[in-house]
C-alpha cells in the first residue's frame, strides 16, 4: 500500500503536470498567465504543506488530500475552456460586469486581486451556471478567487438566451460575499414583507392552500431559504441584463416546466417568478415605449410584450405572492446597491437606438453598424458605442418584428447577427482604446 | 420571370466619392469601419476577422471530388469529410494566427458586406502584405446582391511564417458598376448570409464527370 503522505506527494506532481498541460490551449489573452500563476502558487503551497505534515497526522493529511483534489478538479475544468465553444464577445462583457461587482463587494485592494473567470461549455440546456469557491477557500496563499461560467454547448451562438446568466451572477453575489447582508436587508426584507411568502410559516401555509402539500417545519425553512434566493436572483438578473432577461428567462424556463406551476423544493413555481418580473419591468418603465412605438416596430414591441405575458394568462391570483409595492421597494434596494458599480445596472436606451438596431437585423445585417454621413462635399464616419445588452434586446424585438411582418429570418440567424454585433462592439472598444495592433 | 435590365453606369470602377455616397445612402454596406483612412482612391481596406479554418495535419489525405460524390449518399461520411479537413480556431483581439509557408487558412473579414444589385466587388491583397508573401484570394469576385462576411483564402507564399491579428487590414475591396442591373431573380450564392467561412460544394452540377468510385 502507498502511504497517504507519499501518495499526496505523487499527486502534487501529477497535478503540476496537469497544470502544465493546460498550457497547450490559449484561453484568454489577458488571463491565461494569471490562471497559471494562481494555480501554480496553490500547488506549490500544498506541496510544502504536505512535505511538512507529520507522518501520523492523518487529520491534516486528509484535509490536504481534499484540497489537492479540489485543485485538480479546478484545473481540469479550466482545461475544458475553449473559446470556440461559446460566444466569447458575450462572455467578455459578462466577465467585466461580474468582476466589477466582486471588486466592490469584497473590497479588493488592487486589480491584481480581481477574481479570475474562466468560461466553459457543457451539454444540456440547463448547463447555464456560475460556480465559485468560497471567499475563505485557499485565500491564505492565493491572490485570486476563481469562478467558472458555464454555457450550454448547443447554444454557442444563441446570445439572446445568454442574459439568463444575470440570474447566476446574482447567486455568485449573494453567496459568500459581503453583499449578501445588504441584499438581505435592502432587497429581500422589503420583497417578502406583507406577502404570502413572508417567512417559512407563511410559505408552508401557502403550499398547503395552493398545492395541498404539507411539509415539516424544518423542510419548509430550507425551501424558504432556497426560494427567496431564487426570487432575489431573478430581480438581480433583470436589473443587470435589461429587458432581454425577461425573454431569455421565460424561453428557457418553459423548456423545463411549460405550464409554470410545478412545485420544487429548490425553485419557486415559475408563474410566481414571471409575475414578479413583469411587475418589476412595469416599475422600471421598460414597457413605457410600447405605447409610443408605431408601425412594424410598434407591432414588434407589442408582440414581444404579449408573448412574455402568455404564460400568465388565466393565472390564479394565488401565484401573486408579493405585494406590488414590495416588488417596487425591492427593485429600489437593488438599484441602490448596484448603482455605484460601473455599468452594473442596465440603462434603457433611446427608442431610436433600439429601433435602428432591430430594423437593421430585420434587413439582414448586423445591428451595430458604422454610419457614413455626407456633409456638403465631405463625409464623416460615426460609430456609436452601444450597450451590449441593448443589442440583445434589439435582437428579441427583431425576432418579433420578423414574425409580425412574415420575414423569413430564423431565430438562429438573428442570434448570429447579434453575436456579430457584440463582436463589432468589442472591435470598436479595442479601436477606441487605441490598442489594436493595426497601424492606422 | 426575367426582370427588365437597364444601363446604370458607364463607369466600371467606383471611385472614393461614389463609394462614400453609396455607403451614406445605405444601399451599400461595409461595416464596421473605424476610420475614413480605410477608404482609398478606388478601394476600401478589409480587416482580418476572429476565426480561421486551418487545414488539419491529421485530416484528409487529399481532395478528391469523387469522395464528395460518394459521401453525398451518406450523411456521416459527408459531414466527417468536411469536419476532418479543417480545424476551426477562434481567436480574440490581440491573439495571433500564425500562417506557415505553404499553409492555407480560410479567414472571414471583420466587415459585413452588403452589395446592391448594380455593384460587384473584387477582393485583392493589400500590396504591402503581398510583399510579405501573403496571398489573399484566388476566388475574388463578390456577386451583386451578396450579403455576408467575405472569406479570405489566405496562403503564405513566403519562406517564413506570418503572424496575423484580428483587426489587421490585409486586403481591400474595389467596387465595379455593372452595365446593367443584375436581375432580381438572380439565384443567391451558396455563401450568401455567411457569418464565417464554410466549405463549398465542389461537385454540385458536375456529377456526370466524376466517377462513382476509385
Amino acid at each position: 500500500m502507498l502511504q497517504l503522505k507519499e501518495f499526496l506527494k505523487q499527486e502534487c506532481e501529477n497535478t503540476l503536470q496537469l497544470l502544465n498541460e493546460t498550457l497547450r490551449h490559449a484561453y484568454s489573452i489577458k488571463d491565461g498567465k494569471r490562471f497559471y500563476v494562481e494555480c501554480l502558487t496553490r500547488v506549490n503551497t500544498l506541496k510544502k504543506q504536505i512535505k511538512d505534515v507529520g507522518e501520523k497526522d492523518f487529520d491534516t493529511q486528509g484535509w490536504l488530500s481534499y484540497r489537492l483534489s479540489l485543485l485538480s478538479e479546478l484545473i481540469t475544468r479550466i482545461e475544458r475552456s475553449h473559446i470556440g465553444e461559446f460566444s466569447w464577445p458575450f462572455a467578455e462583457y459578462l466577465k467585466a460586469i461580474a468582476v466589477d461587482i466582486c471588486r466592490q463587494e469584497e473590497n479588493l485592494p488592487s486589480p491584481e486581486y480581481d477574481p479570475l473567470f474562466f468560461i466553459s461549455a457543457e451539454g444540456g440546456l440547463l448547463a447555464y451556471s456560475i460556480s465559485f469557491e468560497p471567499l475563505s477557500h485557499d485565500m491564505t496563499h492565493a491572490k485570486n478567487r476563481i469562478f467558472n461560467i458555464v454555457f450550454p454547448r448547443s447554444l454557442k451562438h444563441s446570445v439572446l438566451l445568454h442574459p439568463i446568466l444575470g440570474h447566476e451572477i446574482g447567486h455568485a453575489a449573494y453567496s459568500h460575499s459581503n453583499m449578501s447582508q445588504r441584499l438581505d436587508k435592502e432587497v429581500l426584507e422589503p420583497l417578502l414583507a406583507e406577502g404570502l411568502l413572508a417567512d417559512a410559516t407563511s410559505l408552508k401555509r401557502w403550499m398547503s392552500e395552493v398545492y395541498s402539500v404539507n411539509s415539516p417545519d424544518d423542510a419548509a425553512a430550507e425551501v424558504f431559504d432556497d426560494w427567496k434566493e431564487e426570487y432575489l436572483c431573478d430581480l438581480f438578473g433583470l436589473v443587470i441584463m435589461g429587458p432581454s432577461f425577461v425573454s431569455a428567462h421565460r424561453s428557457l424556463l418553459r423548456t423545463i416546466d411549460p405550464p409554470g406551476y410545478e412545485l420544487s423544493s429548490t425553485h419557486p413555481p415559475k408563474l410566481t417568478r414571471y409575475w414578479m418580473i413583469d411587475e418589476a419591468v412595469r416599475y422600471l418603465q421598460w414597457d413605457r415605449f410600447a405605447a409610443n412605438a408605431r408601425g412594424e416596430f410598434g407591432r414588434a414591441v407589442k408582440s414581444c410584450s404579449s408573448s412574455c405575458k402568455e404564460p400568465l394568462r388565466g393565472m390564479n391570483n394565488a401565484f401573486k405572492v408579493f405585494k406590488v409595492s414590495s416588488i417596487h421597494r425591492a427593485v429600489d434596494g437593488l438599484k441602490a446597491i448596484l448603482g455605484p458599480i460601473p455599468n452594473a445596472l442596465y440603462q434603457f436606451p433611446a427608442l431610436s437606438e433600439i429601433k435602428g438596431m432591430a430594423t437593421r437585423i430585420c434587413d439582414s445585417s448586423p445591428p451595430v453598424q458604422t454610419t457614413i454621413r455626407k456633409n456638403g462635399i465631405s463625409f464623416s464616419l460615426e460609430n456609436s458605442v452601444s450597450d451590449f445588452r441593448t443589442v440583445l434586446y434589439a435582437g428579441w424585438l427583431a425576432w418579433h418584428q420578423c414574425s409580425v411582418t412574415k420575414r423569413e429570418l430564423s431565430f438562429q440567424v438573428i442570434n448570429r447577427f447579434c453575436d456579430t454585433g457584440l463582436l463589432n462592439l468589442q472591435a470598436l472598444k479595442r479601436w477606441n482604446d487605441e490598442a489594436v495592433v493595426s497601424g492606422i | 420571370m426575367m426582370k427588365q435590365w437597364y444601363q446604370v453606369s458607364d463607369v466600371p470602377v467606383l471611385n472614393k466619392m461614389t463609394v462614400l455616397r453609396r455607403l451614406a445612402k445605405g444601399d451599400l454596406i461595409l461595416s464596421p469601419m473605424f476610420s475614413l483612412k480605410q477608404v482609398g482612391a478606388i478601394s476600401i481596406d478589409l480587416r482580418v476577422g476572429n476565426l480561421a479554418l486551418l487545414v488539419k495535419g491529421s485530416g484528409l489525405s487529399h481532395v478528391d471530388p469523387s469522395h464528395y460524390k460518394l459521401a453525398a449518399k451518406d450523411a456521416h461520411t459527408l459531414e466527417q469529410s468536411r469536419r476532418q479537413k479543417f480545424e476551426r480556431v477562434e481567436f480574440m483581439f490581440g491573439q495571433r494566427l500564425l500562417l506557415h509557408p505553404g499553409a492555407l487558412a480560410l479567414v472571414p473579414t471583420l466587415e459585413w458586406i452588403k452589395l446592391p444589385m448594380d455593384i460587384k466587388g473584387v477582393v485583392t491583397a493589400r500590396s504591402s502584405w503581398a510583399r510579405e508573401g501573403l496571398n489573399i484570394a484566388t476566388a475574388n469576385f463578390i456577386n451583386p446582391g451578396y450579403n455576408g462576411i467575405i472569406t479570405l483564402e489566405l496562403s503564405n507564399f513566403g519562406e517564413i511564417p506570418i503572424a496575423l491579428y484580428p483587426g489587421l487590414r490585409i486586403s481591400q475591396i474595389s467596387f465595379y458598376a455593372l452595365d446593367h442591373l443584375a436581375p432580381a431573380d438572380t439565384s443567391k450564392s451558396q455563401f450568401d448570409l455567411s457569418f464565417e467561412p464554410k466549405m463549398g460544394e465542389i461537385t454540385a452540377g458536375d456529377e456526370a464527370f466524376i466517377p462513382d468510385s476509385r
